[in-house]
């Protein structure tokens, strides 16, 4: 299988904006009351990252995750993760034909559209690594041969952070590899009570018809690529970034590819918005969903005022707080 | 992170040291420079050198422990350069009392609690130029040894290098507040070359390179104009105030007593110098030297003969033996005054209370101090209260072989002569005595008048020969001019005559009968004339100052006599004298705007009392009006500022530049503002408190495109108007928040009016 051609030609404003509405919206017919959750994990999709869902059980992460590829009329494939799935499992082997007296490779799951990784903390290190590694290069190696993946390439990977027992937790440096973590909540009262409503006749995911198509997605990831990012959002960015490295909370700060995603991320952010440039709001946005998972507190990480910093997203949002923004008098 | 540091310390080049080693070496040159002020204060001495030797101490231990030390270099530096600096003191001045001159004992504590002491006395009476004794010493070498430690601290271990211009300041502050006058503009100049040099050598990549540099230029350069200008521009309003460590600083005289005679009249704030109490029953005039040397600016004090012993001093050889005496003991206790010269009332006669070896001159008499200065103490004086009547005066001549020094005419401006000559004739006076009362009736006749700020205003405050002609035209000064200008109008006519400084009777103390108290404002010069025969006899030229003595007072008769005729004078000198004191007191009390008797000098009539009442009463004024000027001016200043940079924004045809101007409005009224927050969201906290939304979005939506579209071809169409959104958002705060905006518009100090071109206000220096 040959990696399908990624370029495209951008599409006009207004294709975008109505393509992008109508994927929200029956996103959102799925997914009651997180219309943030929607969207950033529509921009992660448009940015080309890999989103990480980390949630309690049974508050609709698969459930997002299966909405999205629902969306879009690509091959989707899921994988439940447990401790004895082994890497060529997800990657595919080569089979030896004796009829033709060859070894075929027989792709594995990961080599879709969209891949749902659900529970990716029950796999053992060894198997992680292998998914992670295919995220990053978008290419598979199997005996020698290497075999690229579809593009686009979205890893929607599931993970609970309660239920630690037996599992192994990613490291900072593969957390690294996805774009952007979110957490689902808790639907509202009314959200809750119009789901009990829906779901008494099937699941809403049955009655979900794709949106777009490949070549479509194709080309509003190319036209996300064209965003203009100026100067100054550059330097907002950077700045926000380089503030978490010297931030004492912080045990490390983020990487520069912390700043790539942020960018990239922020820059599907406007076009989602019916813009063609970035602004800092969307950067402010997007801070701590594509920064806070990459970095850890230290042991009785501290606010400046005295106040314990309880998470990294508290850190990073005062981090933000602080950053001046440049609004520079010349253009660009 | 600790990693990252660690990285830092340890890639230490060797050409950082050198630059280490050259910043120390400017921080030296800067502290020297502006040490090198207080010769304005000081007289010559050791004080530099001792100074300069505990700046370099301080300066170079730090440079050494900086070079040698790589872990907790900011402590230690700071430790090692102060323990330089105590060592470096404690060599200088109390070695004796250390081990090995290093390690300080209990006496090394003992001598600095000493010398701080000495100090502190030193500045609370000393006048300026004062002598640099060994607490002022000290105190000068701690003082400045701490200013280099600072300076030292700040330039090299801190990343803002210009900070290092507050220590320095501070220096150059005391001979600035201390003698206002006398800027030391070459010592101010190098010092700002230092400075600026401390600035250049400051690792400029850390200031962000060149543009670093320049601004430090800029800023060094403006406060250097600023510092330049501004203190000559003040009024000088610190004289006799509030020295640190003192109190009132008391009177001083130096070598020579005539010159800062003006100055301590000026003193807005009298202090007492001494208290005497006599046996006479009218005050004493009290001699502090004899001038007789006129050269060009001033005039010097008679020569002295070797030291002795005091005691017998007297009676002096001049005083004629045909003149009626009356012996007079007087107890004379000094209080804040600091002098070579012994207060001592004329033709003393014998001296006892003061020990030590003595510089006498035999033609005064007067006494001088051989080292040192009197302080404190007390001592008593037995002299001879000569009387000459008039008769006696009207017959002496002045042709008295050995006065040739007395009667030396320096080269002048011919316009005195002929002055003199001119009033003696109109006057008809053909008798010395008669000449001289002419030349005295000529000041004191109405057409000159005391001022004791006239001379200063008009450049000729001094006490020389060349100011005497000025003198003359402009026909306003004080003692010294009129004491200056008889006396060598006098010698143009052959009559022998000297200045003699001193202080006039003073206050009776209304507790104390029979005490007299002095204070600075009773400093005074008059003109003593010799008559053959007779001796030197004092002479009162200046108007409403001081008392005419009897036999030269010839309008004491017709207050006295209420005869006709001025020239018959009283025979009498004790009548005009005890008469003048009554109406003295009388008129003192009646007249006397502010009630405190003390603080008006004695022997002064009415006139005189209103006359300095209301001077003080205008100076008063004007300082009051001046001080409000400045103040309307600090109040109106930032707000003026703000208008007219508010003006230009919106003029501009940037929508970024109308955009600033909305923020800036609103930092002012106190609405969200922050710069940390995005254009959108201020936006929208805005239009939560002040609605707006659609005008408010239209400028948004410039200020977004012009900022971070990229959109260089963006047709220059005219920028939404910002007007709405401002009055909107005035309208959205309380009145009172709308005022504060204009009198105080906060966002002039926000850092953020950094990213425009324009320059920023220069800084208002005021005097510390």
């Amino acid at each position: 299988m040959g990696r399908e051609p990624m370029s495209a030609e951008p599409m006009g404003a207004e294709e975008f904006g109505e393509l992008a509405s109508s994927i929200r919206l029956a996103m959102n017919g799925v997914m009651d009351g997180k219309p943030d959750a929607v969207d950033t994990a529509l921009a992660v999709l448009l940015a080309e990252g890999h989103l990480l869902i980390e949630d309690v059980p049974g508050v609709g992460k698969t459930m997002l995750a299966r909405a999205l590829a629902r969306c879009i009329d690509g091959s989707v494939n899921r994988i439940q993760f447990t401790p004895d799935l082994l890497p060529a499992d997800i990657t595919g082997v080569s089979v030896y034909r004796q009829q033709l007296g060859t070894f075929e490779f027989t792709p594995g799951p990961i080599f879709a559209h969209i891949v749902i990784g659900d529970e990716i903390n029950r796999a053992s290190p060894k198997t992680q690594s292998a998914l992670l590694e295919c995220m990053e290069e978008g290419l598979v190696t199997v005996d020698g041969h290497t075999h690229a993946l579809a593009a686009p390439f979205l890893v929607v990977a599931t993970q609970n952070p309660i239920e630690m027992e037996g599992t192994y937790a990613l490291p900072e440096a593969q957390r690294d590899r996805f774009m952007a973590r979110i957490s689902i909540g808790y639907p509202d009262a009314e959200s809750e009570a119009r789901m009990v409503r829906d779901r008494e006749h099937g699941s809403p995911l049955e009655r979900l018809a794709p949106v777009i198509d490949v070549t479509g997605l194709r080309r509003m990831i190319a036209t996300v690529r064209e965003i203009y990012v100026s100067p100054a959002v550059e330097r907002y960015a950077v700045a926000i970034v380089q503030a978490t490295r010297e931030e004492p909370a912080l045990r490390l700060g983020a990487s520069p590819r912390a700043t790539l995603q942020l960018v990239r991320a922020a820059r599907a952010r406007a076009a989602m918005d019916g813009r063609d440039f970035v602004l800092p709001d969307d950067i402010d946005a997007l801070a701590t969903t594509v920064l806070s998972h990459r970095m850890l507190l230290v042991p009785r990480a501290q606010h400046p005022d005295g106040r314990p910093a309880r998470s990294v997203d508290e850190v990073v949002e005062r981090i933000v707080a602080a950053t001046t923004v440049p609004v520079p008098s010349a253009g660009g | 992170m600790r990693e990252t540091h660690r990285v830092r310390t340890s890639a230490d080049p060797r050409s950082r040291t050198g630059a280490g080693f050259a910043l120390s070496a400017a921080v030296l040159l800067a502290v020297g420079a502006a040490l090198t002020s207080f010769s304005v204060v000081l007289d010559e001495g050791g004080w530099l050198l001792s100074a300069l030797v505990t700046v370099a101490a301080v300066i170079a231990a730090g440079a050494l422990v900086r070079y040698r030390v790589r872990v907790w270099r900011p402590l230690w530096s700071v430790l090692g350069a102060a323990t330089a600096g105590v060592v470096s003191l404690q060599l200088q001045f109390a070695a004796d009392t250390t081990l090995l001159g290093i390690v300080p004992l209990v006496g090394t504590l003992e001598r600095a609690q000493e010398l701080i002491r000495a100090g502190e006395v030193s500045i609370a009476e000393q006048a300026i130029p004062a002598d640099a004794d060994a607490g002022l010493r000290f105190l000068i070498a701690a003082g400045a040894g701490v200013v280099a430690l600072l300076c030292d601290a700040v330039a090299t271990l801190s990343r803002r290098p210009a900070l290092v211009a507050l220590p320095l300041l501070g220096i150059l502050a005391i001979p600035v507040v201390l003698a206002p006058g006398a800027l030391p503009v070459l010592s101010l100049l190098a010092t700002a070359a230092a400075f600026l040099l401390v600035l250049a050598l400051h690792r400029p990549a850390v200031n962000g390179g060149s543009a670093g540099v320049r601004r430090a230029l800029l800023v060094g350069a403006s406060v250097l104009v600023a510092a330049v200008v501004v203190p000559p521009a003040l009024p000088p309003v610190v004289a006799g105030a509030v020295v640190p460590g003192g109190g009132i600083a008391g009177l001083s005289t130096g070598i020579n007593p005539v010159l800062e005679l003006g100055d301590d009249l000026r003193r807005p704030t009298a202090v007492t110098v001494l208290r005497y109490s006599t046996d006479q029953s009218a005050g004493l005039y009290l001699t502090l030297a004899h001038l007789d040397e006129f050269d060009g600016q001033t005039v010097q004090p008679v020569a002295a003969g070797e030291p002795r012993a005091l005691g017998e001093i007297g009676p002096p050889a001049w005083l004629g033996a045909a003149v009626e005496r009356t012996e007079v003991s007087t107890r004379i206790q000094l209080e804040s005054v600091r002098t070579r010269w012994v207060p001592l009332p004329s033709a003393p006669v014998s001296l006892a209370g003061l020990a030590g070896e003595w510089l006498v001159a035999p033609d005064g008499v007067t006494v001088q101090s051989s080292e040192g200065v009197l302080r404190e103490g007390a001592y008593t004086v037995q002299s001879l209260d000569a009387r000459p009547t008039v008769a006696q005066l009207e017959a002496a001549g002045a042709d008295q072989a050995g006065l040739e020094s007395y009667r030396a005419v320096p080269d002048v401006d011919p316009a005195i002569a002929a002055t003199a000559r001119e009033v003696v004739d109109a006057a008809g006076a053909t008798s010395p005595y008669s000449q001289a009362l002419a030349l005295q009736r000529s000041f004191t006749g109405g057409d000159f008048v005391y001022s004791e700020d006239a001379p200063v205003e008009g450049g000729y405050d001094g006490s020389g020969a060349d100011i005497v002609a000025t003198f003359l035209e402009v026909r306003a000064g004080y003692c010294v001019h009129f004491a200056s200008a008889m006396t060598l109008m006098a010698r143009t006519l052959d009559i022998p005559a000297r200045i003699a400084v001193g202080f006039q009777p003073g206050d009776e103390n209304p507790s104390v009968p029979g005490e007299f108290v002095v204070s600075s404002n009773d400093l005074h010069a008059w003109p003593e004339l010799h008559f053959d025969g007779i001796g030197w006899v004092r002479f009162e030229p200046t108007p409403s100052r001081g008392e005419t003595p009897g036999y030269a007072d010839p309008t004491a008769a017709v207050a006295g006599d209420e005869a006709g005729e001025p020239d018959d004078a009283p025979t009498e000198p004790e009548e005009p004298a005890s008469g003048e004191e009554e109406t003295d007191a009388a008129e003192g009390t009646d007249d006397d705007p502010t009630g405190i008797p003390d603080l008006i000098d004695g022997g002064n009539d009415g006139q005189e009392t209103g006359a300095t009442g209301a001077r003080f009463a205008l100076d008063a004024r004007a300082l009051a009006l001046a001080a409000l000027a400045l103040l309307a001016l600090a109040l109106v200043t930032p707000g003026v500022w703000r208008v007219v940079r508010r003006a230009r924004r919106r003029r501009s045809r940037n929508p970024v530049e109308r955009w600033r101007e909305v923020r800036d409005t609103a930092r002012d009224l106190g609405l969200p503002a922050e710069p940390t927050r995005t254009p959108r969201a201020l936006a929208a906290r805005w239009a939560a408190v002040a609605g707006l939304d659609a005008d408010l979005a239209a400028v948004l939506d410039a200020v977004e495109e012009r900022a971070f579209a990229g959109r260089r071809s963006v047709p220059e169409a005219e920028p939404p108007e910002v007007g709405a959104v401002l009055r909107g958002l005035r309208d959205a705060v309380p009145w009172w928040r709308r005022a504060v905006a204009v009198v105080a518009p906060l966002s002039l100090l926000d850092r953020a009016s950094l990213e425009q071109t324009e320059p920023r206000p220069t800084p208002v220096v005021t005097r510390l």
